[in-house]
């Protein structure tokens, strides 16, 4: 066997000679002249500029967010003017040939007919998408949005190897590597005269637009959701093409025309990009299994009121099983002579191939029709017979599944890993788009997948990592000099959220109040233990903090929590178990959030990251000696209580004041009056004055500053009294003061005026929500505390100032389901400027 | 399994459909990769793999004096195609209006029917319809018109030997049953309802279960080692085929089957009798005590057989 094994592959950098490609020498030198610690240090600094820039490539979902940030190497991949025009020239033609083998297909099948290629492989296709037949496919054509895997054959010679033609999957990571390179080591670009591919998501929206005839139209980008590896590139597109990422769950179809649900109704849609594959786009044509499709969506397109690029069928284009005719097809359809070739590939469907491929197995790479899974080899090494006669039996079982092309396919190259150079694999991904008017255009980057230390292949779903891809302009052509200003994302009219991302930003508001009260609480305790209290004064803080538990508790929390000692509290801020501890509630607004990762501001998603990561950090151990417990508590509380307004305020000066931000702020105002009040209504009963206990109204001061001091609001109340702390004054001042942060009434006022700033014409379910809202106002407004204080029962019922406090809070607590109802559930209403449905 | 009886039956299951077509009798391995393919090509279309066949054998129809033994009648088939894991089974009934249908318009009536038909698996050289105008051609052909893909499936060979039905018929009519069951690829058998005797092997202590055999292909008369499969479990046992020349003077042909350690009722369940070994041919006893003495040599060598058989695999 090793005798028939010849693995020989093109050196992308190095010449026969051994020294530096002509196109590489002077980075090299470059890069020879920095001392190794310094390339580790600019190593690390990209590593961290990508994972600020929450670039991400998740292939194994039960890890915790964020731990596989995306690898871009140092060392950039160079095309030269010479090597890249040809490239280009024969994708183009690659395309148009592509584009006329779907259109035939999807009609009358003549290269079938006439026998060029067998229909086996292309009516059996599981991308052959019978339902596409006869649907009209935007501006006429089914691709739109390309990619295109090119590699290195031994010889140089550039090849394809695999069509992503329906699903342009990494265009993101191509801009973001140069994003990250040009912070990193912006010298070299100002050096080196290169294509900017800055304005690439300019081009994608503007042929998006093209796609209809409305003037201004909705165009909207559907993602399979977080779950998808590449969430990460559908959000850092939406934001940069500045269009809404939804998923299926946020369109509707209602009659013949497909919907988005916003907070203010709903928005007709009119195109729609979609990163989704063909079978779960909509359940009443294709898997009737699929949750993530829109019902009805191929019937809108049938009616054309909805463009979906790609075109339904598209697909078909990147089987594997149709690689090998590509000759064929560019000879068919355009009759000329393809100007880049097809990497040799054999499927295994034919009995000839089959055998010639099983006579010298370890030679090649198998992968299966679709998707990314290498049955063996691609990895560059000489495969062990274990694996061969794994592979052999699985080859046999079910032949037609796999294509094979050989090993040697893929260029080595050098890729800086703890800055130290090593061999690594690498291929290249290109894209184009087919534009407005019908010309393709090549995009003057690539992205370069490189294998890594974790995965010997280069596929970014097998783990491999990433090259920034340069493409050199030539000296006569006009080339664009890298500069800051091409980093500008596109100017597009906004739109409303969806009502899920409303609801998103609404639960980010609550969560993260939440975990930043909880925090200020146990901080303040901390704070409190340090200072010199007497056991009489500890003794009366300590019902205080017992009485506020109850509020924190979670129906069907293991045990009954105590804040009384440092174990209880570092638990409380800590235990991944607690569902009701900080680190959890930090955890579901970060969950919040990444799922809506494309309206985040990339600022404020650094402030949440670092939270996270900083708790994150922290391992949990109860075990602990009391001090570490107390010390680590009272330092993560306190980065709590700094990070959360961080966050908060750079939003506030990073994003768009949309519907998606006014729901974060009324969820921050709800929860927080919600926390005030449910506080106050459990300290309610023990307010009443006990008659005849000479020491009570200074054990009661004790309590009450302990109280204000726990809810952040024992400064505010010194400001606005000037007097010791009483219990009339603090329930005013709680509840209805008008500009203290923590009344009930400011946070209430605060989440009508958000409502009404996000709706010009009120609907009528706002108008209700509205209402529910003022009129617990007024009832604030209208309470006599002094009364309430001076008359404490009714007969042998519990105190009047507890009953009525009690009633405010079932009130307030309903206000949830009122807003839920009004703004985050809208199934049915119209927006204003659409036609009314019948 | 679902047994559908029409072609407009295909309209019940919602979603795309492979169908794999063939008369299919013997259920051997060649019609097994024929499954096997419309089974694969399903799962990757995400579609129902329906098994479509005909009921009776079109031969007594097309060829009514010279209809071969069968191998499979069509309930015993119905059960191995559930066996390989099909939930819809088409079976159409093969009468002379059927036999009369355009190959076109059959394959047309699928396509109408079904939601929709996406890919036919046929065995290598299967015609169908009118003078046998429907092959491989016709259904490309219209394949591409309809959208589905066809799949001709190459015969499975044995010594480079193509397996077919004719082939086990002979093998079983010469009695060779380990070649029969080396092409079938499972012991042959005869499937049926236990049917309602004079209860003569009671009375002489070997209580029988009988089973017709009309219009089956048989294997030489004879006492056979056999297993039988009743309610999913198989039971060991010692088989008569043959006219029971001891004891009965009608001639009719029959499988009586002795169930070793077996006390049960078996009349009218189905049982599955998989002919593992010839022991003996058939043969005349001058009294009814010779007969229960060499019934009792029987059953020991059976007994001894399948327990070698059983010990080995």
């Amino acid at each position: 066997m090793s005798a028939l094994w010849h693995f020989r592959t093109f050196d992308e950098n190095f010449g026969p000679d051994g020294q530096p490609r002509e196109v590489y020498r002077d980075l090299f030198e470059r890069l020879n002249r920095i001392p190794r610690h310094e390339v580790h240090a600019l190593d690390g600094r990209l590593e961290a500029t990508m994972r600020e820039m929450g670039v991400t490539f998740d292939i194994h979902r039960e890890l915790p967010w964020c731990k596989r940030g995306w690898f871009c190497d140092l060392l950039p991949q160079i095309f030269t003017p010479a090597e890249w025009e040809p490239l280009a020239a024969g994708i183009r033609q690659r395309l148009r040939a592509f584009e006329m083998f779907l259109q035939d297909i999807h009609s009358q099948k003549q290269i079938l007919l006439d026998g060029i290629i067998p229909e086996g492989p292309v009516l059996g296709s599981e991308y052959f998408q019978r339902a596409a037949c006869g649907v009209p496919s935007p501006g006429g054509a089914f691709l739109h949005l390309s990619g295109v895997a090119v590699c290195r054959l031994p010889s140089g010679q550039l090849a394809v190897k695999h069509h992503y033609f329906s699903n342009a999957s990494g265009i993101s990571y191509m801009m973001q590597n140069r994003r990250a390179l040009t912070r990193v080591i912006p010298q070299s670009f100002q050096d080196t005269g290169i294509h900017s591919i800055s304005d690439v998501p300019t081009g994608i929206v503007e042929m998006l637009r093209a796609h209809s005839d409305d003037a201004d139209p909705m165009v909207v980008l559907l993602t399979p959701g977080p779950l998808s590896p590449a969430y990460s590139e559908h959000c850092f597109l939406g934001r940069r093409m500045g269009i809404p990422l939804v998923q299926g769950g946020d369109l509707l179809v209602l009659n013949d025309k497909v919907y988005m649900k916003t907070v203010s109704g709903l928005s007709k849609v009119d195109v729609i990009y979609t990163r989704l594959s063909d079978h779960w786009l909509d359940p009443m044509t294709f898997r009737r299994d699929s949750m993530i499709g829109v019902p009805g969506l191929v019937h809108c397109i049938r009616k054309k009121s909805v463009s979906v690029v790609n075109a339904i069928g598209a697909q078909l284009a990147d089987d594997r099983a149709i690689l090998p005719f590509s000759t064929q097809i560019i000879r068919y359809y355009l009759a000329e002579r393809p100007l880049l070739p097809t990497v040799p590939t054999y499927w295994l469907g034919d009995v000839d191939q089959r055998l010639m491929v099983l006579d010298d197995l370890e030679n090649f790479t198998i992968r299966i029709l679709y998707g990314e899974r290498i049955v063996l080899g691609g990895d560059g090494n000489l495969p062990s017979q274990e694996k061969l006669e794994t592979a052999r039996r699985e080859i046999l079982q079910n032949p037609s599944q796999f294509v094979a092309q050989p090993q040697t396919c893929d260029a080595e190259t050098i890729s800086f890993q703890d800055g130290e150079r090593r061999r690594r694999r690498q291929d290249h991904i290109i894209f184009s788009l087919r534009q407005a008017d019908g010309d393709l255009r090549v995009f003057p980057g690539a992205l370069t997948r490189v294998s890594t230390t974790e995965s010997e292949f280069t596929s970014s779903e097998l783990g491999g990592g990433s090259k920034d891809t340069w493409v050199q302009a030539g000296e006569d052509s006009q080339h664009d000099e890298w500069d800051a200003s091409h980093q500008a994302d596109a100017q597009i009219p906004s739109h409303a959220v969806t009502s899920r991302v409303a609801e998103a930003y609404y639960w980010i508001g609550r969560y993260l109040e939440r975990a930043y009260d909880l925090a200020g609480m146990i901080g303040a305790i901390e704070s409190l233990e340090l200072e010199e209290l007497n056991p009489v004064e500890r003794m009366n803080y300590r019902p205080v903090w017992n009485r506020i538990l109850p509020m924190l508790e979670v129906t069907g929390s293991a045990s009954r929590r105590t804040i009384s000692n440092p174990e209880g509290r570092y638990r409380l801020t800590f235990d991944p178990a607690e569902p009701g501890s900080v680190l959890s509630t930090i955890h579901r607004a970060f969950a919040n959030a990444e799922s809506v990762l494309e309206t985040l501001s990339l600022e404020a998603w650094g402030v949440m990251s670092q939270l996270r990561e900083r708790f994150d950090a922290v391992v949990f151990d109860p075990t602990a000696p009391i001090e570490t417990l107390a010390g680590t508590s009272r330092e993560m509380c306190l980065f709590a209580r700094q990070a959360i307004p961080q966050f908060f305020g750079t939003s506030k000066v990073t994003m768009l004041a949309d519907d998606g931000w006014s729901f974060c702020e009324i969820g921050q105002l709800i929860e927080r009056a919600n926390i005030t009040a449910n506080a106050t209504t459990s300290l309610s009963a023990s307010l009443i004055d006990p008659a005849g206990n000479p020491h009570a109204p200074h054990a009661r001061e004790i309590r009450l500053s302990a109280f204000l001091r726990m809810l952040g609001s024992r400064d505010i109340y010194r400001r606005v009294y000037q007097m010791r702390i009483e219990p009339l004054p603090m329930l005013e001042l709680l509840w209805k003061n008008p500009v203290a942060p923590r009344s009930v009434l400011r946070c209430l006022n605060g989440c009508v005026s958000r409502i009404r700033e996000s709706e010009s014409n009120l609907s009528q379910s706002t108008s209700r929500a509205i209402g529910e809202i003022e009129a617990l106002l007024q009832s604030i407004r209208c309470t006599d505390w002094e009364s309430l204080l001076d008359s404490p029962t009714i007969g042998s019922a519990k105190p009047r100032l507890q009953a009525h406090s009690e009633d405010l809070l079932a009130r307030l607590l309903a206000l949830h389901t009122t807003i839920c109802d009004s703004f985050l559930n809208h199934q049915v209403l119209i927006h204003g400027e659409t036609e009314t449905l019948l | 399994m679902r047994v559908l009886r029409s072609i407009e039956g295909l309209a019940e299951i919602s979603g795309p459909v492979v169908i794999a077509a063939g008369v299919f009798d013997g259920m051997h391995l060649g019609h097994r990769m024929v499954f096997e393919t419309a089974q694969r090509e399903s799962q990757k279309l995400a579609a129902t793999a329906v098994a479509l066949t005909f009921d009776p054998h079109p031969a007594t129809v097309l060829r009514p004096d010279a209809v071969p033994g069968l191998l499979t009648p069509t309930p015993f088939k119905l059960r191995l195609m559930e066996r390989m894991g099909f939930t819809h089974a088409l079976v159409l009934t093969f009468d002379k209006e059927f036999a009369a249908l355009q190959a076109v318009d059959f394959v047309e009536g699928l396509c109408a029917a079904a939601n929709p038909l996406v890919g036919i698996c046929i065995g290598e050289g299967w015609t169908f319809g009118n003078q046998r105008q429907g092959n491989i051609a016709l259904l490309r052909q219209i394949g591409l018109e309809k959208n589905f893909f066809t799949c001709e499936v190459p015969p499975v060979r044995i010594n480079g030997m193509v397996i077919s039905s004719t082939m086990i018929r002979l093998a079983l009519s010469e009695g060779r049953l380990a070649d029969a069951a080396q092409l079938l690829g499972r012991d042959h058998a005869i499937s049926g309802p236990v049917l309602r005797g004079a209860g003569l092997g009671r009375q002489i202590g070997f209580p029988t279960a009988n089973l017709a055999t009309d219009h089956l292909q048989l294997p030489p008369d004879g006492v056979y080692a056999v297993e039988v499969l009743v309610e999913g479990k198989t039971h060991p046992g010692v088989a008569n085929l043959g006219v029971r020349p001891t004891v009965d003077q009608t001639r009719t042909r029959l499988l009586e089957i002795h169930l070793f350690d077996y006390a049960g009722d078996l009349y009218d369940r189905e049982v599955e009798v998989r002919l593992k070994h010839f022991l003996r041919p058939e043969q005349r006893f001058e009294s009814v005590d010779l007969l229960r003495s060499q019934i009792a040599r029987d059953a020991e060598t059976a007994r001894e057989f399948l327990a070698q058989q059983s010990a080995a695999a």
